[in-house]
Protein backbone atom coordinates (compact mmCIF):
# COMPACT_ATOMS: atom_id res chain seq x y z
CA UNK A 1 0.00 0.00 0.00
CA UNK A 2 1.68 3.21 -1.08
CA UNK A 3 1.76 6.45 0.95
CA UNK A 4 -1.78 7.86 -1.02
CA UNK A 5 -3.70 5.08 -0.70
CA UNK A 6 -3.35 5.42 3.38
CA UNK A 7 -3.98 8.84 2.66
CA UNK A 8 -7.22 8.51 0.86
CA UNK A 9 -8.36 5.75 3.38
CA UNK A 10 -7.75 8.13 6.05
CA UNK A 11 -9.87 11.07 3.94
CA UNK A 12 -12.75 7.93 3.51
CA UNK A 13 -12.32 7.71 7.80
CA UNK A 14 -12.67 11.03 8.21
CA UNK A 15 -15.86 10.91 6.18
CA UNK A 16 -17.71 8.07 8.11
CA UNK A 17 -17.24 10.02 10.91
CA UNK A 18 -18.40 13.12 10.09
CA UNK A 19 -21.51 11.21 8.73
CA UNK A 20 -22.11 9.56 12.15
CA UNK A 21 -20.53 10.66 14.84
CA UNK A 22 -21.86 11.73 17.85
CA UNK A 23 -20.79 13.60 21.29
CA UNK A 24 -23.57 13.06 23.74
CA UNK A 25 -24.48 16.54 24.90
CA UNK A 26 -25.16 15.85 28.43
CA UNK A 27 -21.83 14.99 29.49
CA UNK A 28 -20.45 17.82 27.81
CA UNK A 29 -22.50 20.33 29.77
CA UNK A 30 -21.52 18.25 33.07
CA UNK A 31 -18.47 19.41 32.03
CA UNK A 32 -18.98 22.89 31.64
CA UNK A 33 -20.67 23.02 34.58
CA UNK A 34 -17.43 21.80 36.53
CA UNK A 35 -18.63 18.91 37.99
CA UNK A 36 -15.81 16.30 36.72
CA UNK A 37 -12.70 16.39 38.95
CA UNK A 38 -9.05 15.42 36.56
CA UNK A 39 -7.78 11.99 37.36
CA UNK A 40 -4.27 13.59 38.55
CA UNK A 41 -6.26 14.74 41.99
CA UNK A 42 -6.03 11.36 43.57
CA UNK A 43 -1.86 12.01 43.27
CA UNK A 44 -1.91 15.21 44.20
CA UNK A 45 -3.73 13.55 47.42
CA UNK A 46 -1.42 10.91 47.66
CA UNK A 47 1.61 13.26 47.90
CA UNK A 48 0.09 15.72 50.19
CA UNK A 49 -0.48 12.44 52.65
CA UNK A 50 3.69 11.30 51.93
CA UNK A 51 4.59 15.16 52.69
CA UNK A 52 2.31 15.06 55.99
CA UNK A 53 4.24 11.54 57.25
CA UNK A 54 8.06 12.96 56.43
CA UNK A 55 6.82 16.18 58.18
CA UNK A 56 5.62 13.73 61.47
CA UNK A 57 9.38 11.94 60.98
CA UNK A 58 10.68 14.92 60.70
CA UNK A 59 9.24 16.82 64.36
CA UNK A 60 9.77 13.50 66.01
CA UNK A 61 13.35 13.71 65.27
CA UNK A 62 13.27 17.16 66.18
CA UNK A 63 12.08 16.20 69.67
CA UNK A 64 14.45 13.27 69.94
CA UNK A 65 17.32 15.67 68.74
CA UNK A 66 16.16 18.05 72.20
CA UNK A 67 16.42 15.38 74.49
CA UNK A 68 19.64 14.11 73.46
CA UNK A 69 21.43 17.05 72.71
CA UNK A 70 24.25 16.42 74.98
CA UNK A 71 25.01 13.32 73.32
CA UNK A 72 26.86 13.37 69.93
CA UNK A 73 26.28 9.81 68.90
CA UNK A 74 22.61 10.50 69.10
CA UNK A 75 22.14 13.99 67.42
CA UNK A 76 24.59 13.09 64.42
CA UNK A 77 22.02 9.86 64.03
CA UNK A 78 19.18 12.50 64.28
CA UNK A 79 20.51 15.51 62.16
CA UNK A 80 21.03 12.93 59.20
CA UNK A 81 17.90 11.93 59.28
CA UNK A 82 16.27 14.90 59.64
CA UNK A 83 18.28 15.61 56.66
CA UNK A 84 17.29 12.79 54.70
CA UNK A 85 13.46 13.52 55.66
CA UNK A 86 14.14 16.94 54.67
CA UNK A 87 14.83 16.08 51.11
CA UNK A 88 11.98 13.84 50.75
CA UNK A 89 9.94 16.52 51.74
CA UNK A 90 11.33 18.94 49.35
CA UNK A 91 10.89 15.99 46.76
CA UNK A 92 7.42 16.11 47.71
CA UNK A 93 6.79 19.46 47.19
CA UNK A 94 8.35 19.70 43.86
CA UNK A 95 5.77 16.88 42.37
CA UNK A 96 2.72 18.75 44.12
CA UNK A 97 4.25 21.71 42.20
CA UNK A 98 4.67 19.45 38.84
CA UNK A 99 0.91 18.52 39.43
CA UNK A 100 -0.55 21.82 40.36
CA UNK A 101 1.42 23.58 36.51
CA UNK A 102 0.73 20.50 34.49
CA UNK A 103 -0.73 21.98 31.88
CA UNK A 104 -1.34 19.48 28.92
CA UNK A 105 -1.17 22.66 26.12
CA UNK A 106 2.24 22.19 26.63
CA UNK A 107 4.14 19.86 24.07
CA UNK A 108 3.79 16.64 24.35
CA UNK A 109 7.60 15.71 25.20
CA UNK A 110 7.56 18.16 27.87
CA UNK A 111 3.94 17.21 29.53
CA UNK A 112 5.08 13.33 29.16
CA UNK A 113 8.27 13.72 30.76
CA UNK A 114 6.98 15.57 33.68
CA UNK A 115 4.26 13.10 33.98
CA UNK A 116 6.65 10.45 33.39
CA UNK A 117 9.30 11.93 36.71
CA UNK A 118 5.67 11.95 38.28
CA UNK A 119 5.20 8.08 37.53
CA UNK A 120 8.80 7.19 38.52
CA UNK A 121 8.72 8.85 41.91
CA UNK A 122 9.54 5.53 43.71
CA UNK A 123 13.07 5.44 41.88
CA UNK A 124 13.55 9.02 43.64
CA UNK A 125 13.39 7.44 46.93
CA UNK A 126 15.56 4.21 45.91
CA UNK A 127 18.35 6.88 44.79
CA UNK A 128 17.92 8.78 48.27
CA UNK A 129 17.99 5.66 50.04
CA UNK A 130 21.51 4.23 47.81
CA UNK A 131 23.04 8.09 48.57
CA UNK A 132 22.05 8.12 52.82
CA UNK A 133 23.97 4.02 52.20
CA UNK A 134 26.96 5.83 54.21
CA UNK A 135 24.54 7.27 57.15
CA UNK A 136 23.16 3.36 57.30
CA UNK A 137 23.63 3.30 61.02
CA UNK A 138 21.91 6.41 62.09
CA UNK A 139 18.66 4.80 61.07
CA UNK A 140 18.88 1.68 64.32
CA UNK A 141 21.00 4.19 66.58
CA UNK A 142 17.40 6.74 66.56
CA UNK A 143 15.47 3.73 66.51
CA UNK A 144 16.73 1.71 69.26
CA UNK A 145 17.13 4.58 71.52
CA UNK A 146 13.83 5.54 70.69
CA UNK A 147 12.54 2.16 71.89
CA UNK A 148 14.63 1.77 75.22
CA UNK A 149 13.50 5.23 76.51
CA UNK A 150 10.13 3.74 76.56
CA UNK A 151 11.75 1.80 79.64
CA UNK A 152 10.76 -1.62 77.95
CA UNK A 153 12.63 -4.38 79.69
CA UNK A 154 13.53 -6.48 76.77
CA UNK A 155 15.32 -3.37 74.98
CA UNK A 156 17.39 -2.27 78.42
CA UNK A 157 20.45 -2.45 76.99
CA UNK A 158 19.94 -2.59 73.01
CA UNK A 159 21.11 0.77 71.88
CA UNK A 160 24.12 0.85 69.30
CA UNK A 161 26.30 2.13 71.83
CA UNK A 162 26.11 -0.36 73.84
CA UNK A 163 26.01 -2.69 70.70
CA UNK A 164 29.14 -1.89 69.09
CA UNK A 165 30.94 -2.16 72.62
CA UNK A 166 31.33 1.56 73.13
CA UNK A 167 32.98 1.64 69.70
CA UNK A 168 29.95 3.74 68.10
CA UNK A 169 32.05 6.77 66.89
CA UNK A 170 34.84 4.00 64.96
CA UNK A 171 31.89 1.81 64.07
CA UNK A 172 30.26 5.38 62.46
CA UNK A 173 33.40 6.65 61.06
CA UNK A 174 34.18 3.48 59.32
CA UNK A 175 30.96 2.84 58.00
CA UNK A 176 30.72 6.11 56.64
CA UNK A 177 34.19 6.51 55.27
CA UNK A 178 34.03 2.76 53.48
CA UNK A 179 30.29 3.63 52.01
CA UNK A 180 30.63 6.82 50.93
CA UNK A 181 32.35 6.16 47.22
CA UNK A 182 29.04 3.32 47.08
CA UNK A 183 26.73 5.53 47.81
CA UNK A 184 27.61 7.84 45.22
CA UNK A 185 28.80 5.79 42.67
CA UNK A 186 24.88 4.05 43.08
CA UNK A 187 23.16 7.44 43.48
CA UNK A 188 24.79 8.35 39.58
CA UNK A 189 24.16 4.92 38.32
CA UNK A 190 20.57 4.76 39.25
CA UNK A 191 19.43 6.80 36.41
CA UNK A 192 16.77 6.19 33.31
CA UNK A 193 20.33 7.20 31.15
CA UNK A 194 21.58 3.68 32.59
CA UNK A 195 18.71 1.38 31.84
CA UNK A 196 20.84 -0.21 28.89
CA UNK A 197 22.54 -1.97 31.98
CA UNK A 198 21.22 -5.02 33.06
CA UNK A 199 21.36 -4.64 36.86
CA UNK A 200 19.99 -0.93 36.46
CA UNK A 201 17.03 -2.03 35.56
CA UNK A 202 16.97 -5.17 37.31
CA UNK A 203 17.32 -2.97 40.35
CA UNK A 204 14.66 -0.53 40.07
CA UNK A 205 12.20 -3.29 39.07
CA UNK A 206 12.54 -4.51 42.06
CA UNK A 207 13.36 -2.06 44.28
CA UNK A 208 10.09 0.40 42.38
CA UNK A 209 8.16 -1.94 40.35
CA UNK A 210 7.59 -2.39 36.70
CA UNK A 211 5.50 0.54 36.32
CA UNK A 212 8.06 2.41 37.38
CA UNK A 213 10.98 0.66 35.27
CA UNK A 214 8.44 1.42 32.44
CA UNK A 215 8.39 5.20 33.19
CA UNK A 216 11.88 5.21 33.24
CA UNK A 217 12.31 3.68 29.78
CA UNK A 218 10.17 6.32 28.86
CA UNK A 219 11.73 8.78 30.00
CA UNK A 220 14.83 8.02 28.35
CA UNK A 221 12.82 7.36 25.08
CA UNK A 222 11.50 10.81 25.13
CA UNK A 223 14.98 12.48 26.21
CA UNK A 224 16.32 10.88 23.33
CA UNK A 225 13.37 12.15 20.66
CA UNK A 226 14.02 15.53 21.85
CA UNK A 227 17.97 16.14 22.67
CA UNK A 228 19.52 13.40 19.90
CA UNK A 229 19.02 13.01 16.20
CA UNK A 230 17.19 9.60 15.79
CA UNK B 1 -16.68 31.03 32.62
CA UNK B 2 -18.70 33.03 31.13
CA UNK B 3 -22.01 31.79 29.50
CA UNK B 4 -20.40 32.47 25.82
CA UNK B 5 -17.35 30.75 26.61
CA UNK B 6 -19.59 27.51 27.16
CA UNK B 7 -21.54 27.93 24.23
CA UNK B 8 -18.52 28.10 21.85
CA UNK B 9 -16.37 25.63 23.64
CA UNK B 10 -19.66 23.10 23.00
CA UNK B 11 -19.75 24.28 19.86
CA UNK B 12 -15.46 23.96 18.77
CA UNK B 13 -16.16 20.37 20.53
CA UNK B 14 -18.74 19.15 18.38
CA UNK B 15 -16.70 20.60 15.28
CA UNK B 16 -13.81 19.15 16.08
CA UNK B 17 -14.73 15.51 17.67
CA UNK B 18 -13.45 13.40 14.85
CA UNK B 19 -10.19 14.23 16.20
CA UNK B 20 -11.05 12.93 19.68
CA UNK B 21 -12.59 10.11 18.73
CA UNK B 22 -9.40 9.16 16.28
CA UNK B 23 -7.27 9.79 18.98
CA UNK B 24 -9.22 7.75 21.82
CA UNK B 25 -9.73 4.88 18.78
CA UNK B 26 -5.80 5.02 18.59
CA UNK B 27 -4.64 4.63 22.37
CA UNK B 28 -7.73 2.19 23.59
CA UNK B 29 -9.14 -0.51 22.61
CA UNK B 30 -11.73 -1.36 24.59
CA UNK B 31 -15.42 0.80 24.23
CA UNK B 32 -15.22 1.55 28.16
CA UNK B 33 -11.52 3.06 27.99
CA UNK B 34 -12.34 4.83 25.15
CA UNK B 35 -15.21 6.69 26.42
CA UNK B 36 -12.95 7.11 29.93
CA UNK B 37 -10.52 8.58 27.58
CA UNK B 38 -12.65 10.94 25.69
CA UNK B 39 -14.59 11.68 29.27
CA UNK B 40 -10.55 12.93 30.26
CA UNK B 41 -9.54 14.46 26.99
CA UNK B 42 -13.02 17.25 27.10
CA UNK B 43 -12.34 17.82 31.19
CA UNK B 44 -8.76 18.72 29.81
CA UNK B 45 -10.28 20.72 27.09
CA UNK B 46 -12.16 22.70 29.13
CA UNK B 47 -9.82 23.25 32.18
CA UNK B 48 -7.60 24.69 29.76
CA UNK B 49 -10.36 26.81 27.64
CA UNK B 50 -9.96 30.10 28.98
CA UNK B 51 -6.06 29.82 28.54
CA UNK B 52 -7.06 29.44 24.41
CA UNK B 53 -5.31 31.98 22.07
CA UNK B 54 -7.69 32.42 18.95
CA UNK B 55 -4.10 33.39 17.05
CA UNK B 56 -3.21 29.67 17.49
CA UNK B 57 -5.34 27.15 15.37
CA UNK B 58 -8.17 25.39 17.66
CA UNK B 59 -7.50 22.13 15.83
CA UNK B 60 -3.66 22.11 16.55
CA UNK B 61 -4.29 23.31 20.39
CA UNK B 62 -7.00 20.05 21.01
CA UNK B 63 -4.53 17.89 19.55
CA UNK B 64 -1.61 18.71 21.92
CA UNK B 65 -4.15 18.55 24.63
CA UNK B 66 -6.06 15.27 23.30
CA UNK B 67 -3.03 13.01 22.61
CA UNK B 68 -1.09 14.52 25.86
CA UNK B 69 -4.00 13.23 27.86
CA UNK B 70 -4.19 9.90 25.39
CA UNK B 71 -0.67 9.23 26.30
CA UNK B 72 -0.75 9.44 29.90
CA UNK B 73 -3.79 7.61 30.07
CA UNK B 74 -2.69 5.21 27.51
CA UNK B 75 -0.08 4.60 30.45
CA UNK B 76 -1.50 4.25 33.63
CA UNK B 77 -1.93 1.09 34.92
CA UNK B 78 -3.88 -1.63 33.73
CA UNK B 79 -7.19 -3.18 35.46
CA UNK B 80 -7.85 0.68 37.34
CA UNK B 81 -10.99 0.92 38.04
CA UNK B 82 -13.23 2.86 35.25
CA UNK B 83 -13.76 7.00 36.62
CA UNK B 84 -16.63 7.14 33.92
CA UNK B 85 -19.36 9.26 36.07
CA UNK B 86 -22.31 9.08 33.17
CA UNK B 87 -23.86 5.42 32.16
CA UNK B 88 -24.31 6.77 28.86
CA UNK B 89 -21.43 6.49 26.07
CA UNK B 90 -19.92 9.54 25.45
CA UNK B 91 -18.94 8.76 22.05
CA UNK B 92 -21.81 7.31 19.67
CA UNK B 93 -20.41 5.58 16.82
CA UNK B 94 -21.98 2.47 15.39
CA UNK B 95 -19.03 0.52 13.45
CA UNK B 96 -19.57 -1.88 10.43
CA UNK B 97 -18.99 -5.03 12.73
CA UNK B 98 -17.96 -6.77 9.31
CA UNK B 99 -16.31 -5.06 6.66
CA UNK B 100 -17.59 -5.56 3.40
CA UNK B 101 -15.89 -3.42 0.79
CA UNK B 102 -11.98 -4.23 0.12
CA UNK B 103 -11.66 -0.02 1.46
CA UNK B 104 -13.24 -0.65 4.62
CA UNK B 105 -11.16 -3.72 5.06
CA UNK B 106 -7.90 -2.03 4.63
CA UNK B 107 -9.41 1.03 6.65
CA UNK B 108 -9.16 -1.71 9.24
CA UNK B 109 -6.02 -3.10 8.89
CA UNK B 110 -4.64 0.58 8.71
CA UNK B 111 -6.62 1.40 12.01
CA UNK B 112 -4.88 -1.95 13.62
CA UNK B 113 -1.45 -1.02 12.30
CA UNK B 114 -1.51 2.45 13.54
CA UNK B 115 -3.17 1.15 17.11
CA UNK B 116 0.22 -0.89 17.30
CA UNK B 117 2.50 1.67 17.06
CA UNK B 118 4.77 3.06 20.10
CA UNK B 119 3.04 5.95 21.94
CA UNK B 120 4.90 8.89 20.22
CA UNK B 121 4.84 7.30 16.67
CA UNK B 122 0.98 7.12 17.11
CA UNK B 123 0.57 10.79 17.58
CA UNK B 124 3.08 11.92 14.77
CA UNK B 125 1.34 9.27 12.46
CA UNK B 126 -2.18 10.79 13.56
CA UNK B 127 -1.10 14.63 13.16
CA UNK B 128 0.72 13.39 9.81
CA UNK B 129 -2.90 12.04 8.24
CA UNK B 130 -4.17 14.70 9.91
CA UNK B 131 -2.87 16.53 7.37
CA UNK B 132 -0.12 18.41 9.69
CA UNK B 133 2.82 20.13 8.41
CA UNK B 134 6.36 19.21 9.92
CA UNK B 135 6.35 22.23 11.60
CA UNK B 136 3.01 21.71 13.23
CA UNK B 137 3.97 18.23 14.36
CA UNK B 138 7.46 19.49 15.51
CA UNK B 139 5.45 21.86 18.03
CA UNK B 140 2.64 20.01 19.20
CA UNK B 141 5.59 17.00 19.93
CA UNK B 142 8.01 19.06 21.10
CA UNK B 143 10.76 17.37 19.31
CA UNK B 144 12.80 19.20 16.12
CA UNK B 145 11.61 18.92 12.77
CA UNK B 146 13.99 16.66 11.11
CA UNK B 147 13.31 14.31 13.86
CA UNK B 148 9.88 14.24 12.82
CA UNK B 149 10.86 13.70 9.02
CA UNK B 150 12.70 11.13 9.85
CA UNK B 151 10.15 9.52 12.06
CA UNK B 152 7.49 9.91 9.66
CA UNK B 153 9.44 8.07 6.82
CA UNK B 154 9.96 5.21 9.02
CA UNK B 155 6.08 4.85 10.22
CA UNK B 156 5.60 4.72 6.66
CA UNK B 157 7.82 2.18 5.67
CA UNK B 158 6.52 0.43 9.00
CA UNK B 159 3.03 0.52 8.02
CA UNK B 160 3.55 -0.28 3.70
CA UNK B 161 5.42 -3.43 5.42
CA UNK B 162 2.47 -4.42 7.86
CA UNK B 163 0.37 -4.35 4.92
CA UNK B 164 2.37 -6.05 2.50
CA UNK B 165 3.09 -8.99 5.02
CA UNK B 166 -0.34 -9.01 5.74
CA UNK B 167 -1.48 -9.34 1.56
CA UNK B 168 1.18 -11.97 1.91
CA UNK B 169 -0.08 -13.77 4.87
CA UNK B 170 -3.91 -13.63 3.35
CA UNK B 171 -2.53 -15.26 -0.08
CA UNK B 172 -0.24 -17.41 0.59
CA UNK B 173 -3.04 -19.34 3.42
CA UNK B 174 -5.35 -19.00 0.31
Amino acid sequence: MELNEIKSLWEVYDKKLEASLKLNQRFIDLIVAEKVRSSLAPLFWRRIAEGIVQLACMAFLVVFLCRNFSEPAYSVSALSLIAFYMVAFINSIRQLVIIKRMDYSNDIVTIQSGLAMLQAHNLDYARMVVLFIPACLAFPTVVLKAIKDLHIDSFANKDMITLTGGHWWTAQVAATLSLIPLGLWCYNQLSYKNLHKKWVRNFIQRSSGKRVRKAAEFMKELHSLKFEAI
Amino acid sequence: MAMTDKILFTELIKENKGIIFKVCNSYCSSKEDRDDLAQEIIYNLWKSFAAYKANFKFSTWMYRIALNVAISFYRKEKNKPHRTIYSENLLIFEEDSTPNTEEEKNLRLLLQFIGQLKEIDKSIMLLYLGDKSYRDIAEITGITESNVATKISRIKEKLKTNFLTNQNNFYGTK
